[in-house]
């Protein structure tokens, strides 16, 4: 009888809190910034499980795998945070550039490793790319809607020429972990993509029947089109 | 026994004692009311921020020495705000309080301090904003640089009850330390809740000032997302009565900005060909399409697109369908014709007074302004080469409320009617003064009042009739090259459908203390 009174600990929800990517490839390209010699990216991670009020720490490693065509000595790896009462978090690579850089794509494979709050979960590795020659930008995704999904580095390089600028810095998602990057509001990229728009349409009506095309990728020959937005 | 009888004696005793009259309420003093006299006094109030608020009031307190009194005057809003704004029998207070569309509650305590006896009586004030709401006026008086000046008058402020005009002059430099560098060509005022701008357009530079302060808050490139290649303004217009929006015309091109947004967006586009703008006409209150521009270079008419959107194109008017009923005309295809003026008409119309290009041919064309957009938007076509003075017009306006076109010289005003079988009746509406020349003439859209004569006893005034003056009021400038002096002079139309200016001048209003005025229009609330 006693023993049947004998007070039981009620089992509460325990939280395993872990970190995944949020994107599977980020890439980098020198271009934007001719005159730097490296240049830091911060690589987006979100937490599953509760936020708590101080900064947590996690870290990830380089896998040397037949991905990855690049030593150390061109990349540096940081701690990476996910801030106090925040689900974002990001892990700082610095990338560094040479000759090899400047003339072709390397690549970094890394892994989350984690840390003792923070368990890698689902999405454990990402795929860093870096070049001085233009690639498809890491934010392709949400300037896509503004200059067609179709892409090919010539229409890239229009746009960048066409726009004046050097880069279209706007993320919707990458802006909450890395806002200094990631500045540009979409009304100014809204801006940007009407500039490059009339001069398509003058590109084209200067050049009938040979309008500007899609110069390589998937979509080579394809003539270039904008949606509306 | 002998207890029995003492508790009777007593209980009896109790009895008796609580039966006695109560007496001690009955020893009052009668004490003097506290009474406030109003007569004379408005019972409720229009101010302005910092005006100055002055009320007299007659106190009496029987036969007592009012030296015992005591005041208070406070202003009162809701959520407990008290503020105290004088403690003296008469009122005079500069008023402090932010300006708000809810009126205070001015309430004014009398305390008897040797018997605390109160005695109140209260007031609504309703604080306007120091430069409110009426006509602001551009003028120079060196003919090289500019300053802007405020009417506040009832033609423009429908707070403004008063026939006393409140006029601010050179309220630009006063608040900026200097002119403005240039003539001032066009402005306009927008507001969407509460974020407040004035855009003025000189010929070479565009600035965004404050209607609270006057001050300069942007200017030029500053005022795009994207600079555009030059600064090159044209014109100005804001669409007030609906999804507050705005239009300016810089290098022949539009651009656009609603809402919140103080920036404006990159230009309109046009797919395929280009264009070049002098003038646009958003629609106040659409219901359709947000209005359109003339391209001079393709000799058309484009449609705007969404008032909300400032990336979508610009649009084609349809293919013109010449079925029955056919078109008046093609606004794809208007001829060897530039655009003089483009203001919106009557039922959402667009009209525009168009000229050939190397001859003296003037006509108006009326566009559709409605859905369904379709190619049967030319409405109508009036060639008014053969009016009287057409060809030293200078300046147009309409109303939306008739089918007419006013025409200004130097010195007349013409109205001509809009007949459905495309004639028109002119007729001389107004002369200016000798000696003064007319610089400008519009149309007033927005809140105001007006008076017209009674239509039983058109000579007595007292027996005038009040008319919102907004769409009923034409408002022109005027200089005198000799005296350099320059006005605003109101004419109410008196006769709606046929452009009937009013007559008798005792309607129509004069502001001067101007210079040389090259712009002008409505500043809101």
């Amino acid at each position: 009888m006693f023993s049947a009174c004998q007070k039981e600990e009620i089992m509460l929800y325990e939280d395993d809190p872990g970190i995944y990517f949020t994107l599977p490839t980020y890439s980098y390209s020198f271009t934007e910034n001719a005159g730097a010699q490296t240049k830091t990216i911060y690589l987006p991670v979100k937490l599953s499980g509760s936020i708590k009020d101080y900064d947590r720490v996690f870290d990830i490693e380089a896998v040397y795998d037949d991905k990855t065509t690049v030593t150390n000595a061109i990349f540096e790896i940081k701690q990476g945070v996910v801030p106090k009462n925040s689900f974002d978090g990001s892990v700082a690579v610095v990338l560094k550039r040479n000759t090899t850089v400047d003339t072709s794509i390397v690549n970094l494979n890394v892994k989350l490793i984690g840390s003792n709050e923070l368990k890698p979960q689902m999405a454990k590795t990402l795929q860093v790319s870096w070049t001085g020659k233009i690639i498809q930008p890491v934010n392709w995704n949400w300037l896509r809607y503004y200059f067609g999904t179709p892409f090919s580095t010539g229409w890239y390089t229009f746009i960048l020429r066409e726009a004046g600028v050097s880069s279209l810095p706007y993320s919707g998602t990458l802006s909450k972990t890395d806002p200094v990057t990631w500045w540009m509001s979409s009304g100014q990229l809204i801006a940007y993509a009407l500039k490059v728009k009339e001069a398509l349409i003058k590109y084209n009506a200067l050049h009938p029947g040979d309008e500007l095309k899609h110069n390589d990728g998937t979509y080579v020959g394809q003539i270039v089109t904008m949606p509306a937005f | 026994m002998k207890k029995l009888l003492l508790y009777i004696s007593v209980f009896i005793s109790i009895i008796t004692t609580s039966c006695l009259k109560d007496l001690t309420n009955m020893d009052l003093i009668e004490v003097d009311p506290i009474i406030i006299d109003t007569s004379g006094v408005a019972p409720s109030f229009i101010v302005y921020q910092l005006d100055s608020m002055k009320i007299n009031l007659s106190i009496t307190h029987g036969s007592s020495n009012l030296s015992s009194l005591k005041y208070k005057w406070t202003m009162n809003a809701y959520g407990g705000y008290e503020h105290i704004v004088g403690t003296t029998k008469d009122l005079m207070y500069k008023i402090t309080e932010a300006p708000s569309t809810t009126s205070y509650m001015l309430i004014f305590t009398v305390t008897d301090t040797l018997t605390n006896l109160k005695a109140f009586f209260s007031w609504y004030v309703t604080v306007n904003a120091i430069f409110g709401e009426g006509l602001i006026v551009a003028d120079t008086k060196d003919g090289i640089n500019s300053d802007l000046n405020l009417i506040m008058a009832n033609n423009f402020n429908s707070a403004k009850a008063d026939s006393i005009p409140k006029i601010f002059y050179e309220l630009y430099s006063v608040n900026n330390g200097s002119k403005i560098n240039g003539l001032v060509k066009s402005l306009a005022f927008m507001n969407y809740n509460n974020v407040k701008y004035v855009t003025i357009l000189t010929n070479n530079s565009i600035l965004k000032i404050d209607p609270i302060s006057y001050k300069l808050k942007l200017k030029d490139n500053e005022l795009f997302i994207l600079p555009p290649a030059a600064i090159n303004p044209g014109m100005v217009q804001s669409i007030q009565l609906t999804n507050q929006h705005e239009y300016i015309v810089n290098n022949g091109k539009i651009h656009h900005r609603f809402g919140q947004n103080v920036l404006y967006g990159y230009t309109y586009l046009f797919d395929q060909t280009d264009y070049i703008c002098e003038k646009v006409c958003g629609l106040q209150q659409p219901s359709g399409p947000a209005g359109n521009l003339y391209d001079e270079k393709n000799n058309r008419f484009l449609l705007l697109p969404s008032m909300t959107s400032s990336s979508n194109p610009l649009v084609a008017y349809p293919i013109v369908d010449n079925s029955v009923p056919t078109p008046a005309f093609d606004p794809k295809n208007m001829g060897d014709k530039t655009c003089l003026n483009l203001e919106e008409g009557q039922n959402k119309r667009i009209v525009a007074v168009m000229k050939t290009r190397d001859l003296p041919q003037y006509y108006v064309y009326q566009i559709i302004g409605t859905n369904p957009v379709n190619g049967k938007m030319g409405y109508s076509v009036h060639d008014i080469s053969n009016n009287t003075d057409i060809a030293q017009s200078k300046f147009y306006t309409g109303s939306t409320a008739e089918n007419v076109l006013f025409y200004a010289t130097d010195t007349k005003i013409y109205s001509s009617t809009l007949l459905v079988d495309g004639t028109n009746v002119t007729n001389l509406r107004y002369t200016v003064a000798n000696g003064e020349k007319i610089t400008g003439m519009k149309m007033h859209i927005r809140n105001g009042t007006m008076f017209l004569p009674s239509l039983t006893a058109p000579d007595d005034y007292s027996q005038r009739r009040s008319f919102a003056s907004a769409n009923r009021l034409v408002v022109i400038s005027t200089y005198n090259e000799t005296s350099k002096t320059g006005k605003i002079i109101t004419i109410p139309i008196e006769t709606l459908g046929v452009g009937g200016l009013v007559i008798d001048p005792a309607y129509m209003r004069t502001f001067s203390g101007f210079g040389k005025i090259t712009a002008f229009n409505f500043q809101g609330a």
